[in-house]
């Protein structure tokens, strides 16, 4: 379906549609915690009958989400030790590598028959439905990276890291996309870096996007389309078939492992439908995880889970923040959108409208790490981690555009429309809600209670039934607290131990993290798209050890 | 994955269909009686919490898996005779009924102990004790005296005579004392030499500030009420004219209101019954406003050329003893005992007033609702604690107005509050006949005169680290005292 995935110039019944939308996630989210404290300020009994219900279905969906992540995790650690390199190459000789894996010997340890499983059934579905992929030696990476304002000491460890790749640099093309508005010392930083590492890929190109495009917004997307779209140029003048290149779009401070572009490879060659996928490695935040407060850790490490759970439902996983995809389906998708802050998730809706539905993300079993916020001072740190949170939070602006989107497809079926829609739709609003029933709103029926309700039997078992739910909840919490401290880099000095320990106690932080450093910039992003105050992007300041990588800036706003 | 995840979705998606309902049907009360061939049967509960805890609970002889707070649920409606035990404490015992959805709550029990520890304070002997309610003073009498009476501050546990630097010869004899909650000063008439004479003492933490005001209150003492943030401003009846005195300024406003036949003073504003109304200005006697203009409810309330001892509780909650001792609301039904109302006590946070008669104690709950067909108002529900006695003197809440102290002769009394736990209590101890006991809520101690020395005594009845401060007082009456007394 041809649909302009944006927000911008819209006219008539269309623009009324989208601002309707656009009030509808902040407005629910208002509605509910509002609408829960008045009926326990005037019927206190009904909104402790509510919250009873909602506490338990909150504790079973906490267990059921901790049980995934486990699944999750077993499932990215049994992939730890694979030759991704070998696999990907396994794929050109499909029957033999086929005949082999179903003779081999069943292997010891469950990891090792985790890892095998999953491998022949990946091979075997590829031999059932798909079209055959191209050769590996065939196959070329493409990986854009914006720079906005970020130092050279941010960019540079990600480049080596790319360089530093099990599969053939001279099949990897690499573009650093320089906003022409970044300072001259970002601009000599890229042209450095460039230099530098020019001979060691295929390509490496410094491409800059040009400041005050009509109709582009100071978003990320814009720049990397910009750059995409020089990279079409590139290959179509070097006669390299976009169907056999992988485009990665990687956050300035994303360091990949050295053999992240084998795994992506092999993904991509085994997936029958290449075409129309997304690939999504699980995000972690360990380049400088040491030097950033206790809030920060536990927020990615929450971020992290949130992926790793994800991944176990491909059927609605959506991309985001460092991902890859075929360059031919973001060629006929359009790019990535020029007016959005959200372009890592944007690129999966629009990509998913373009193809009727025949779209997916498909999650990679391996990490790829970037920064967490980190600022010259506790107190910068906090005001940016907040920043951060409300700009991933402000990809409630998809919510508006896809709805609109289904509203006109005609190809996917009405349950999926639907599915997708209340699954965006519930997870902004219980990102938003969720965290202030829990900690504030749930205790307002005591807090309100008059004699008609103190005098209740409910008034008195409802403490316990609570506290029964919260001490079951703690389960999730020790499960996160051990696979979080499984999934942090080793460290450099001795007193490893005690910082690991100081790192499991920081998670009881967690009450006072999700209101503050989740629910609240999450109330304010739909606020904001309630009210018709539009962000643009802003660059989160990051930094390792000592050094810093951006200046922070303030978000502008933007008018339609 | 995705099939696993799909099958466990459903798995949990049943369990909460199933067990949401059951938990919130438990948390009703709702429990499954297969016995009673009904199915689900509707249960209540009671909660019990004491001071101290760990009481072990027998409901109907049975000893419950919890000691006290207890919440003893998956009862069916019915009396069940509730004890509570702890070793060195009496035993607590009262039927208590329960119905069903419903919790009866007996969140302030106080067991006492089987024998009181008796503190010491101050060698007498003392003849009387004089509270000075909410001020963190009072006075002790021994004798009419004025240099011998002292003053005791009970916070910093210190004592000092009211007259200090005079010489025996010019310390007059104190013969009527008259205080105001919450405030540090005091009022009294005193016989000296040169005939009698009215003084104000302002009472602070190591001395009282004693002035002559005898020219401003020729009617003496008695009746004469201020704000405790502005002692300098006292006002009095003469007739049916309030008359003003600034003590501060040495002025007098006689006729200041004209009509009245009663007045009281609360927050800085005076409540007045007027002719056909009952108002309320402000300190100066500006900002009028009207608490109740309808004639014909004000005269059945009022009975013509009549003196009533006003009661302001906030703005539009007002009390009146009369004459006869009856006491009368501005609320529904207004008339709510008859005669013989000596003094009363309101309690904000309980909405509880506590009554003392000559022959009785009772409690106006002010928070019960009823709920008949047609409820336009709170109907308030009285229930007398005690009757039918003798020589009932003084009587106070105590541990947040759930239980009551009073006073019948020589005897102290404990009774608790609520309705069921009437057996609570009893017996307190024995004072000298004659003289007053002071409770101070923030120390939850009695401070009393034994009857054989005539010393200073104090027992603990309620521990201090079980007593909440009342969230609706700002700062305690001392330091409001103290502020306005420095003013």
């Amino acid at each position: 379906m041809n649909f302009e995935f944006t927000a911008q110039g819209l006219t008539g019944g269309e623009k009324v549609v989208q601002r309707v939308l656009e009030i509808v996630p902040g407005a629910a989210s208002w509605g509910i915690m509002i609408g829960m404290a008045v009926l326990a300020r005037f019927y206190p009994l009904y909104a402790a009958v509510i919250i009873i219900a909602f506490y338990l279905y909150w504790l079973l969906k906490l267990l059921y989400m901790t049980f995934f992540l486990i699944l999750s995790y077993l499932r990215l650690a049994s992939e730890r030790d694979t030759d991704w390199l070998k696999r990907a190459r396994s794929v050109d000789r499909l029957e033999e590598t086929l005949e082999q894996l179903e003779q081999a010997p069943r292997k010891d340890g469950l990891k090792e028959r985790l890892s095998a499983y999953c491998y022949l059934k990946d091979l075997q579905r590829l031999r059932r439905q798909g079209e055959r992929p191209p050769l590996f030696s065939e196959i070329y990476h493409l990986v854009i990276v914006p720079v906005a304002g970020e130092a050279k000491d941010v960019v540079e460890p990600g480049i080596n890291s790319i360089a530093r790749s099990v599969f053939p640099p001279e099949r990897i093309i690499v573009i650093l996309a320089v906003e022409e508005r970044a300072d001259e010392e970002v601009k000599k930083g890229a042209e450095e870096i460039r230099e530098k590492y020019s001979s060691a890929f295929c390509d490496f190109l410094v491409e800059y996007h040009p400041d005050g495009i009509e109709g582009e917004a100071r978003a990320k997307g814009a720049n990397t389309t910009n750059a995409a779209k020089k990279a079409a140029e590139y290959l179509k003048g070097k006669h390299i078939p976009y169907r056999n290149v992988i485009s990665s779009c990687f956050d300035s401070d994303t360091v990949i492992k050295p053999d992240y572009f084998a795994a992506l490879t092999y993904y991509f060659m085994a997936d029958p439908e290449r075409e129309r996928s997304s690939f999504q490695p699980v995000p972690v935040y360990n380049n400088n995880i040491w030097d950033a407060p206790g809030i920060t850790r536990v927020l990615e490490a929450g971020s992290s889970f949130f992926q790793l759970i994800e991944a176990t439902n491909p059927e609605t996983l959506v991309t985001f923040s460092s991902h890859s995809m075929s360059f031919k389906a973001l060629v006929e998708t359009g790019y990535w959108p020029v007016d959005m802050i959200s372009d890592d998730s944007a690129i999966f809706w629009k990509a998913f409208l373009r193809f009727d539905g025949n779209y997916k993300a498909v999650p990679m079993y391996t990490t790829v790490s970037m920064d967490a916020v980190v600022a010259d001072n506790w107190w910068h740190t906090l005001k940016n981690v907040y920043k951060q949170k409300r700009r991933w939070a402000w990809g409630v602006e998809n919510f508006p555009i896809v709805v609109r989107g289904f509203l006109k497809d005609r190809k996917i079926s009405l349950t999926r429309k639907f599915k997708y829609a209340f699954k965006l739709f519930e997870g902004h609003v219980s990102w938003t809600t969720w965290a202030f029933l829990l900690t504030i709103i749930g205790w307002l029926p005591a807090f309100f209670a008059g004699k008609d309700y103190s005098h209740t039997v409910f008034y008195y078992s409802a403490p316990r039934i609570t506290g029964t739910i919260f001490n079951l909840a703690s389960i999730s919490l020790l499960t996160s607290i051990a696979l979080s401290l499984c999934l942090l880099p080793p460290m450099k000095d001795k007193k490893n131990l005690f910082r690991r320990a100081g790192y499991a106690l920081q998670w009881l932080l967690m009450p006072f993290t999700i209101i503050f450093f989740s629910a609240l910039p999450a109330l304010d992003a739909q606020t904001r798209l309630m009210l018709g105050k539009y962000m643009t992007f802003w660059v989160t300041e990051k930094g390792r050890g000592s050094g810093r990588s951006a200046e922070g800036r303030e978000p502008d706003t933007l008018t339609r | 994955m995705q099939f696993l995840r799909r099958i466990l979705f459903y798995i949990v998606a049943a369990v909460y269909a199933v067990l949401c309902p059951l938990l919130i049907l438990y948390a009703l009360g709702y429990i499954y009686s297969p016995e009673t061939q009904k199915g689900f049967v509707k249960t209540g509960a009671i909660y019990l919490s004491t001071n101290p805890q760990g009481g072990s609970v027998f409901v109907n002889g049975e000893e419950q898996a919890q000691k006290t707070p207890a919440l003893i649920q998956e009862l069916t409606s019915g009396d069940y005779s509730v004890r509570i035990s702890l070793e060195g404490y009496r035993h607590w015992q009262a039927v208590i009924p329960v119905q069903k959805e419903e919790a009866t709550v007996l969140d302030k029990i106080l067991l006492l102990p089987e024998k009181w520890d008796i503190a010491p304070i101050l060698g007498g002997p003392f003849e009387d004790l004089i509270p000075v309610q909410a001020s963190g003073y009072f006075l002790l009498k021994a004798g009419n005296a004025g240099g011998r009476t002292t003053v005791y501050d009970y916070k910093a546990d210190s004592a000092y005579p009211l007259f200090s630097g005079r010489d025996a010869a010019a310390i007059p004899d104190i013969t009527e004392v008259n205080t105001v909650r919450g405030s540090s000063g005091i009022l009294f008439r005193a016989e000296t030499p040169s005939g009698k004479r009215i003084y104000r003492a302002g009472l602070t933490g190591n001395k009282a500030v004693v002035e002559d005001v005898t020219e401003l209150l020729r009617g003496g003492p008695e009746g004469c009420k201020w704000d405790p943030d502005k002692p300098e401003l006292v006002f009095f009846l003469s007739g049916a004219e309030l008359i003003k005195a600034d003590l501060k300024e040495g002025a007098v406003y006689p006729g200041f209101m004209k009509g009245v036949s009663g007045f009281g003073i609360e927050s800085s504003h005076i409540y007045a019954i007027g002719e056909n109304t009952i108002f309320r200005t402000d300190l100066s006697g500006e900002a009028r406003s009207s608490i109740l203009d309808d004639e014909e409810i004000f005269s059945s309330i009022f009975k013509p050329e009549k003196t009533y001892e006003v009661y302001p509780f906030g703005e539009d909650l007002l009390f009146f003893i009369g004459p006869d001792g009856e006491l009368l609301s501005n609320k529904l039904p207004y008339r709510f005992v008859e005669t013989g109302t000596l003094d009363i006590e309101y309690d904000r946070q309980e909405q509880r007033l506590l009554v003392l008669r000559r022959d009785a104690v009772g409690v106006l709950d002010l928070s019960f609702e009823q709920t008949g067909e047609v409820t336009f108002e709170k109907a308030p529900r009285m229930f007398w604690m005690c009757r039918d006695k003798k020589e009932m003197s003084q009587a106070f809440f105590a541990y947040g107005a759930s239980h009551a102290v009073y006073r019948q002769g020589s005897e102290v009394h404990l009774a608790g509050v609520e309705a069921y736990g009437k057996n609570s209590g009893g017996f307190l101890l024995e004072v000298k006949p004659g003289s007053s006991v002071y409770y101070s809520e923030e120390e939850g101690k009695i401070y009393f005169i034994d009857r054989e020395k005539g010393n200073l005594n104090s027992v603990t009845l309620v521990p201090e680290a079980s007593l909440v401060p009342d969230p609706f007082e700002q700062g305690s009456g001392r330091e409001k005292a103290a502020k306005a007394e420095e003013r």
